[in-house]
């Protein structure tokens, strides 16, 4: 499809497509640098040309990260906190968001603002009740806490989201399983929920991306070795290793791969997903 | 049908699960603070009722206040280098050949999607004093006159903390503003193409005003984000050197963690809770004229 509104005018918009070709360079190159990086030697890091590629491919930096540091742990933890947050928001969320916009009850609008009000709300300023109340019911340094905080705050995103999708639906369906007998449970997970496909894709994005970066939150919740997650792997990495900067990066490359496949495949969800949550506000 | 869909019962099996959980993870903490804000309290042994006097220790301190101007000007900062200046890229970037179009949006976007952990780390090189590629650059620029040790010379360590957030967010800006010019239905700009209209006509009175809410949006989110920058804080320079990029949370994780004065910091947090609250309105009474129709 052609561009209805392309700069007619040819010189400025090479112009402008250079100097935004200087930003996407700007973005781009750290990026670069950061996986050149992890497949050189610390030594070669601190010496060497920066800019030129790696004169041979050296795994010694994953070696590091993977068996001396023991990165493959911290990754099985974000895998499965991330798993199970996606997998436990989607579901309460959706049920939610069905209450809300399908169910005949009176405070329907009400708890529809509450929820946006959620999604308002910088999650990191409630940091220390969150932490009191994980202390008051012994849940700081258990997974569990982090799995329910990121859940509780991405529960109103993903409402809005699910809610949006819902209200399309025709009543008929509902109406027909009802006739046939159908509970409510098995109406909404047999019926409704196979068709939030597209909806339940969107939310499962945004989460990951919550889910995985997390930052403060492991950082108070998380003081054990065991059950850390790879953000918080990266603390420290180079003073424990002995200024293995090296290793650093191969851990940073580990971290952030997984994210950055699934942008690079499906970016056109991962983008229709954040701009979803943005309108949202 | 009312019968199932219209039951106490099923309604409240189905709110419950989310709602207790929004409710003591969301809702309840915001009071929370300010009732912590009162006390006296390490959190653990002893807490003590003492009214207001945490927030007249507050100004008395001295570190809220400073801590308070570094996270107003990182907000400001968020608000013209982040919001404006991305809403400028996404309206530039409509202008060009379709292919460039979408290989720039897609780049734009790639920090967004790692963790700001990562984020930070990598600056933390990138800034590094002998071997970063910053100075690096500045070398094979002949400019080495200008190297300098970035996060903890007291002229540069701010700047460089507020770029690495703008780094972060920058592309999320520019891609909610280009998703809001793109459900811009086309036979706009065709018509104003049939009327003869270049591109800084169309982008002035079409574009521009389509636009606003999703602006405002983005105002918001970057001006509260900047607003709590903490993250990249904590990382990169634990609020030093001295205390120059101490923000309002890395003071308040600080107080709360390091030196379990949790009253304390719970005051601090009410504050910026007001802050924020009256940053909104601000934003909101700048943005009123509201409502474009074709």
């Amino acid at each position: 499809m052609k561009n209805p509104n392309e700069m007619q005018n040819k010189l400025a918009r090479r112009i402008i497509t250079f100097l935004l070709g200087i930003l996407v360079f700007t973005t781009l190159y750290p990026v670069y640098w950061l996986f050149v990086n992890s497949f050189r030697h610390t030594e070669q890091i601190v010496t060497g040309d920066t800019f030129g590629l790696p004169n041979e491919l050296y795994l010694g930096n994953y070696y590091d990260a993977i068996v001396n540091r023991g990165v493959f742990r911290y990754f099985t933890n974000s895998v499965i906190y991330t798993l199970v947050t996606i997998a436990f928001t989607v579901v309460i969320s959706t049920m939610l968001a069905y209450a809300l916009t399908r169910m005949k009850w009176k405070y329907k609008k009400q708890g529809m603002s509450i929820a946006m009000l959620g999604i308002l709300l910088p999650s990191q300023i409630v940091v220390i009740p969150v932490f009191m109340l994980m202390r008051t019911v012994k849940l700081v340094d258990n997974p569990v806490s982090i799995i329910l905080v990121v859940s509780a705050f991405n529960i109103g995103i993903s409402t809005m989201i699910a809610s949006g999708f819902l209200k399309g639906i025709p009543y008929e369906m509902e109406e027909a399983a009802v006739m046939d007998g159908c509970g409510i449970l098995r109406l909404f997970f047999r019926i409704i929920f196979p068709l939030l496909k597209s909806p339940i894709a969107a939310m499962s994005i945004y989460i990951f991306l919550n889910s995985w970066n997390e930052f403060i939150y492991s950082l108070v919740l998380l003081s054990s070795d065991e059950i850390k997650t790879l953000p918080l792997m990266l603390l420290g990495y180079s003073t424990r290793s002995g200024n293995n900067f090296g290793g650093l990066f191969a851990a940073m490359v580990i971290t952030s791969l997984i994210p950055i496949l699934i942008y690079l495949f499906f970016s056109k969800q991962v983008e229709k997903a954040i701009s979803a949550s943005a309108a949202m506000k | 049908m009312n019968r199932v869909l219209g039951s106490k019962r099923n309604i409240l099996l189905f709110c419950a699960p989310a709602a207790i959980l929004f409710f003591s993870l969301v809702i309840y903490p915001i009071f929370h603070i300010f009732y912590i804000a009162m006390q006296k309290t390490d959190g653990i042994s002893y807490s003590e009722f003492v009214g207001f006097q945490n927030y007249v220790q507050l100004f008395e301190e001295g570190y809220f206040p400073n801590a308070n101007w570094k996270s107003l000007g990182l907000a400001i900062f968020a608000t013209f280098g982040i919001a404006i200046l991305g809403t400028l890229i996404a309206f530039l970037t409509c202008g060009l050949k379709t292919r460039i179009q979408h290989f720039y949006k897609t780049s734009y976007l790639i920090p967004f999607v790692l963790s700001i952990s990562v984020i930070s780390q990598l600056w933390l090189s990138i800034y590094h004093t002998e071997w970063g590629v910053l100075n690096k650059l500045l070398d094979f620029f002949h400019l080495s006159f200008l190297k300098t040790s970035w996060l903890s010379d007291p002229s540069t360590a701010m700047i460089c903390v507020a770029i690495v957030g703008m780094w972060w967010v920058l592309g999320m800006t520019i891609l909610l503003v280009y998703t809001g010019i793109m459900s811009i239905p086309v036979s706009y700009y065709e018509a104003a193409k049939i009327d003869g209209t270049n591109f800084w006509q169309t982008t002035r009175y079409i574009t521009y005003p389509l636009c606003k809410n999703i602006i405002k949006t983005c105002v918001i989110i970057n001006t509260i984000g900047g607003f709590y920058t903490f993250p990249q804080v904590y990382v990169m320079t634990k609020g030093g050197p001295g205390d120059l990029t101490m923000t309002v949370m890395m003071l308040i994780y600080r107080e709360a963690f390091s030196n379990a004065r949790l009253g304390l910091s719970s005051a601090m947090a009410a504050v910026t809770i007001l802050e924020c609250i009256v940053i909104l309105v601000l934003i909101n009474l700048i943005f009123r004229d509201q409502e474009v129709e074709y």
